[in-house]
């Protein structure tokens, strides 16, 4: 079942576009990693999302209905935490929590309390003296305390001190573990490899590559080092390998990976005694596709 | 040593460019309203010895000196400059207290609490640099104002009001602008942070306020040892005295010195009065659109109410002393005793509510204000995100506004009515003044009206509001002074209402106003339920 599809999306500020093609997916039951530089148009995407801005072409649903037109009942099951969490100075961490969880409709304050000594906020100080992690954990706690079916975070950790962004990654595998599906926006692409099932990658207003971790590798480079007991002077012709270094008996090179079959028959003539392969982390990936290395 | 003042100039020069057009407005703004009503009241007054007789007996009573404070004059004594200072001073330096309260928080305590002054410290700047250029910068300002306000008066020439006393009656003034800025600063140490800064220097003003109110009545000499006292005592166009000027810079030096003292030791970011814990869960009834609303700006709204209360309670209070005065002021009886089927309180009563209804839109303005002013802050995308649709943020918006509109205009009619009640023989009724109060509703839903179309249609120009507000002010107050070309005045939604009692209840006019305004709600309603949310 599809929770939320987006076709063709669009947004035009005057005439400059923020968005000019953004196609993706959320399945049930998914995590969708959203990643892509400042200013490349996750935010501007999820506002889209959640009716706070209209889109000015293409389509985007969830649960099959209209972002623009039926937000309410959307708004209903879904749990939202943006990227600046701005809260009212005067208003205590613990009221405003209470308020979010209120109007999203939910009441669950075992949950509340457990995930607030989780985060280990002080839920009695006044907004104002929130630093951003502390802003940043009163929007999470009262998103996680939500029962919703889909949940969208936009940036949710960058205030958050490593131990904090652990206690995040294990609530949003709670969320997985029930089936719930979210969409994740982040920078931070370790916790994206670790938590998304599915990745899509934006730049300059344009998603322009969606899919699995293992699709996405398959389209781009392994790392290989091998040892050989020759020096595997060959390998320098061999198409689909870049990148080589030799050093004595040991090669380092990336590999195309529709390349492979050729280019193990190519090293196998000089005795290999060990060989290693890497899968690209996402942060290869991420900077292939931005600067075309 | 001197390390702590490093680079103070510099931190002067950049305040200053960045508040100079802030500053600017606010030197001529505030020297107007020192210095330029001289000549205005000399004018009424001149050949009418007996209607200052009579101003004289009126601003002795009770209420008139809790309000403006005393006048040390005698009878004798009492010319249209003892007046005017009379009149003038107090006042005066509660407005002068309030810009400069404002501003030095905002400059000092606030940025400490937006990070800023952290990045401006990591520079090579002295710990009390940044306090120091703050410093000067009031110092100048208020230098600057006293200069302008003595020119204005002097400028006016106004027979009895030398240079002397004018510059003197500036200073004083001046020195009360600065005076509170550097109260202020003291709180932008002690307190936790900006806003309790900003409360506890508020509160101290009213807590002088009331004081002198006390000993200004009971025990005079009293108000000696009180800050706003240092304005009035120096009794300016009477006997001239300095002595208050200079308690009030040794103070103000003090104060620094007790200020940079707090700030030396104290770490940045913290303060010396621990910040009282708040809830750790919401009240039920803060837990919906509208009680949030409300909570948002409890204290907004208790302080308008509380505002208007007094106001009307202002007016009220003179009513018992007009018979007398207008008998035997002449510019009075042609203002107002043209009308013999009306008491000259019910005539005074249907133009002061003019202003009173000024006043109540001030205040729902600023308050619907902040349906706009926290979706730019992106506090509200969160509550996008529920299940709250935009026509209930909008019309919930309204409907608190339009019941405030209700309640201020009340607050000012209670006011009026108590405090008329307790100086009159036979005071006015009730339902009478509630009459006169209530005919203008209209008009204030009118400005809802204007208002919600902007945040509607242009949220990022909703400042317009404000402009249309001083013109409606400006009419209102001076309309009947001058000769304005009436396609102007029918701009002024305000000229439509029929002036109680002395004019009819016209239906036909408060219906249709009302009616227009729920329609301009519609159009605004249409501009807000398909436009993006906006962002600074």
């Amino acid at each position: 079942m599809v929770i939320a599809e987006i076709k063709g999306l669009q947004k035009k500020y005057k005439s400059t576009p923020a968005l000019k093609n953004v196609t993706m997916k959320l399945k049930k039951g998914e995590v969708l990693g959203f990643i892509g530089p400042n200013g490349a148009g996750k935010s501007t995407t999820i506002r889209i999302l959640l009716g706070i801005i209209k889109s000015s072409g293409g389509t985007a649903k969830i649960f099959g209905k209209d972002v623009w037109k039926d937000s309410i009942e959307i708004h209903k099951r879904l749990a939202y935490v943006p990227g600046d969490v701005n809260l009212w100075p005067n208003l205590t961490g613990g009221e405003i929590i209470d308020v979010f969880m209120r109007l999203q409709g939910t009441k669950n304050d075992a949950r509340r309390d457990e995930l607030i000594q989780k985060f280990q906020l002080d839920p009695k100080k006044k907004a104002r003296t929130y630093s951003k992690g502390n802003r940043q954990k009163v929007a999470l706690i009262a998103a996680f305390a939500s029962d919703a079916e889909l949940y969208i975070f936009d940036e949710p950790t960058s205030g958050l001190d490593p131990l904090m962004e652990a206690v995040f990654q294990e609530q949003v595998e709670n969320l997985k573990n029930q089936g719930k599906s979210i969409l994740l926006s982040s920078h931070i692409l370790s916790e994206v490899e670790r938590l998304c099932d599915r990745v899509a990658i934006i730049r300059q207003g344009e998603v322009i590559e969606t899919g699995t971790l293992d699709e996405l590798r398959h389209l781009t480079q392994y790392q290989y080092k091998v040892t050989t007991r020759d020096v595997p002077i060959g390998l320098k012709q061999v198409r689909g390998v870049h990148d080589l270094v030799i050093n004595g008996k040991e090669a380092v090179f990336q590999a195309d990976s529709d390349q492979i079959e050729s280019i193990l028959e190519a090293i196998i003539p000089y005795h290999v005694t060990k060989l290693e392969s890497v899968p690209p982390t996402l942060e290869a990936l991420f900077m292939r596709h931005y600067t075309g290395k | 040593m001197k390390n702590r003042f490093n680079m103070t100039g510099m931190l002067f020069l950049h305040t200053l460019r960045r508040d100079w057009l802030k500053l600017l407005i606010w030197a001529v703004a505030l020297s107007l309203f020192t210095g330029g009503f001289a000549s205005a009241m000399y004018k009424i007054y001149e050949k009418d010895p007996a209607g200052l007789m009579a101003m004289y007996e009126t601003l002795k009573n009770p209420a008139m000196i809790a309000m403006l404070g005393p006048t040390s004059a005698t009878a004798e004594t009492y010319t249209v400059g003892a007046m005017y200072a009379h009149e003038m001073i107090l006042f005066t330096s509660l407005v002068f207290a309030i810009v400069s309260i404002m501003h030095v928080i905002s400059r000092t305590r606030k940025e400490e609490d937006e990070g800023t002054t952290e990045l401006i410290r990591s520079f090579q700047v002295g710990r009390l640099a940044n306090t120091t250029a703050v410093v000067i910068e009031m110092f100048l300002l208020h230098l600057v104002i006293s200069v302008l306000s003595t020119g204005l008066l002097q400028v006016q020439g106004v027979p009895g009001m030398d240079f002397h006393s004018n510059l003197l009656y500036s200073s004083s003034l001046g020195m009360q602008g600065f005076l509170w800025a550097m109260i202020a600063l003291i709180f932008a140490q002690l307190a936790a942070g900006a806003g309790s800064a900003r409360g506890m220097s508020f509160f101290t003003l009213g807590f002088f306020y009331i004081l002198r109110m006390v000993t200004d009545m009971k025990a005079p000499d009293g108000s000696w040892f009180n800050p706003l006292g240092w304005s009035y005592l120096v009794n300016v166009y009477i006997s001239d005295s300095w002595l208050p000027i200079v308690i009030a810079f040794v103070a103000s030096i003090v104060f620094i010195a007790v200020s940079y003292l707090l700030e030396q030791v104290r770490d940045m970011g913290s303060g010396y009065l621990p910040e009282r814990a708040g809830h750790a869960h919401a009240k039920e009834r803060m837990l919906s659109l509208p009680g949030l609303v409300l909570r948002l700006q409890k204290i907004f709204i208790i302080g308008w109410l509380f505002a208007l209360f007094i106001c009307g309670a202002m007016y009220g209070s003179i009513f018992g002393d007009m018979d007398d005065f207008a008998s035997e002021n002449e510019i009075m009886k042609q203002m107002f005793l043209h009308n013999s089927d009306y008491t000259i309180q019910e005539q005074f009563m249907s133009v002061l509510f003019v202003i009173l209804s000024l006043l109540t839109t001030i205040f729902i303005v600023g308050s619907l204000m902040r349906l706009v002013n926290e979706e730019k802050k992106g506090r509200w995308d969160q509550l996008y995100a529920t299940k709250l649709s935009r026509t209930k943020f909008y019309w919930y918006h309204m409907i608190i506004a339009s019941i405030l509109g209700v309640v201020g205009q009340f607050s000012a009619i209670l006011g009026l009515y108590l405090a008329q009640r307790s100086v009159m023989e036979t005071p006015l009724s009730f339902w009478e003044i509630t009459k006169a109060g209530i005919v203008w509703i209209p008009a204030i839903f009118f400005f809802i009206g204007i208002l919600s179309v902007l945040i509607g249609w242009l949220p990022r120009f909703t400042m317009i509001i404000w402009a249309y507000l001083i013109f409606a002010f400006f009419i209102s107050y001076f309309g009947q002074m001058m000769e304005i070309p009436e396609f102007v005045t029918n701009l002024d939604v305000f000229s439509y209402i029929p002036k109680i009692p002395i004019e009819e209840w016209k239906w036909g006019a408060i219906i249709f106003i009302k009616l227009l305004a729920l329609f301009i709600m519609v159009i605004g309603f249409i501009g807000y339920k398909k436009r993006d949310l906006v962002s600074e």
